[in-house]
């Protein structure tokens, strides 16, 4: 779905009266997937770039910079197109997801290759989620492209960048780099006793459990600590608060 | 918090690095010897900024079970907060050690914020809740915030790279899931004869 909404008149208000910038500043976020070259850096799959490696939500500058590095000097290498960026394969649509470590009132999120503004999202003025996704179409858009995408803040002056480099469609250009690492299989936690059951029984999900119960898991004996529902993710071993090893 | 208002000309880049993202707000005691090197090879920048983050949303869990803890009337609710809080507490002290190892390069450069995680109105609310109408309030508002936490560690596990830090977000998402579950008044547990 391609969006063309005219940028709210409101908002350019907003920024004209109220040029004001946080201290420390308000919002952190960039774009996870597909990976901008900021999340190449904090991954490793693009090494040297310095301390972006570390903040890759810290890409910050004044609203209407249309570089990938907000000015800043020291991110500079994320604006440096001869760094062989890996771009990723996609089709005419694309999802793209921000990651947001701080969050706050959100005017808008824009979308840019070359000058094109290819897509803008209304934010309400309202703080988003940690993940925020947004499908774009680019369906006039082949072969590598440089994508822009900006997180507009909605009471401060600053704006949020991250440049994802694409290989659209089946079109020319240089053949794209794999996507992204594949997860790593999740463990799965084990469950089952190697040893008779304590008296309580094996840990188990969804019981209510009192200080000083008994339970097994992974063939070890556990005390409870403090009453709570058993849940997964609060297995013996991996909660101390509410379970000691007998 | 205080916010400088400053003239559209000031805002330059470098103006915003130092006075608007300065580094290093948060002192960092240092890492025991010998496991900078190895941590620092495990985890990717991407788990360095999930752990940071993680630690400010814990921080909130804790003021939002703080406020609700001593408030609340129904029982399971209550054993429910209780451990959500001592478990949550337990996870602050090892993220903040795993931050430690990873050194100052990781965690030097990093933002400290102890503030707008974009529910500050949760807490009010909370706060604002008379005795005896806590409940339903601590119920909407630590549900919203767990599940912000299982969202945040679900687009995790793609990205980082340590083993560790991936299965810490894992069982994160499990239980804040578990957790939304049972304060939405999902399947609930049943007292079972022993």
């Amino acid at each position: 779905m391609r969006r063309r909404i005219t940028f709210p008149l409101m908002a350019t208000g907003a920024v004209l009266s109220t040029l004001a910038v946080a201290a420390p500043a308000q919002a952190h976020g960039y774009v996870s997937g597909p990976p901008s070259r900021q999340a190449l850096c904090a991954q490793g799959r693009v090494p040297d770039c310095g301390q972006i490696k570390y903040e890759p939500q810290s890409v910050e500058g004044p609203k209407g910079l249309r570089n990938c590095h907000a000015g800043i000097a020291h991110f500079a290498v994320l604006n440096d197109d001869s760094r062989g960026w890996p771009a990723t394969s996609v089709g005419s649509t694309v999802t793209f997801t921000w990651t947001n470590t701080v969050l706050h009132a959100t005017s808008n999120w824009e979308y840019f290759i070359g000058g094109t503004r290819v897509a803008v999202f209304d934010g309400g003025g309202r703080p988003p989620g940690y993940t925020v996704s947004h499908t774009v179409n680019l369906g006039g858009w082949s072969g590598r492209q440089k994508l822009l995408a900006v997180w507009n803040i909605g009471d401060t002056a600053n704006a949020f960048y991250s440049c994802v480099d694409l290989q659209i469609g089946g079109g020319g250009g240089p053949s794209p780099t794999p996507s992204p690492t594949p997860p790593a299989p999740t463990p799965t936690p084990s469950a089952s006793p190697t040893n008779p059951p304590a008296p309580g029984g094996t840990w188990t999900t969804g019981r209510a459990y009192q200080v000083g119960d008994q339970v097994t898991y992974g063939g070890l004996t556990y005390r409870c600590r403090q009453a709570h529902t058993a849940i997964p993710g609060w297995e013996p071993p991996n909660v101390p608060a509410l379970w000691s090893q007998v | 918090m205080t916010v400088r208002r400053l003239p559209a000309v000031a805002l330059t880049a470098a103006l915003l690095v130092t006075t608007g993202c300065a580094p290093g707000a948060a002192p960092v005691p240092p890492a025991p010897p010998g496991s900078t090197a190895s941590a620092e090879a495990a985890m990717n920048g991407l788990d360095v900024v999930f752990l940071t983050t993680m630690v400010a949303h814990t921080e909130r869990t804790l003021e939002i079970t703080g406020l609700g803890r001593d408030r609340v009337t129904d029982a399971r609710l209550r054993t429910l907060v209780a451990a959500i809080e001592v478990t949550e507490a337990d996870e602050l002290a090892t993220l903040r050690g795993w931050l430690r190892e990873a050194g100052p390069a990781a965690t030097g450069g990093g933002h400290r914020h102890d503030h707008n995680h974009g529910d500050g109105d949760s807490l009010a609310r909370l706060r604002a809740a008379p005795d005896g109408a806590v409940d339903p309030v601590l119920r909407q508002v630590l549900a919203e915030h767990q599940q912000a936490a299982a969202d945040l560690a679900r687009s995790h596990q793609t990205v980082g790279s340590s083993p560790r830090v991936r299965d810490f977000a894992r069982r994160v998402e499990q239980s804040r899931t578990a957790e939304v579950s049972l304060l939405s008044g999902g399947p609930d547990a049943r007292d079972e004869p022993a």
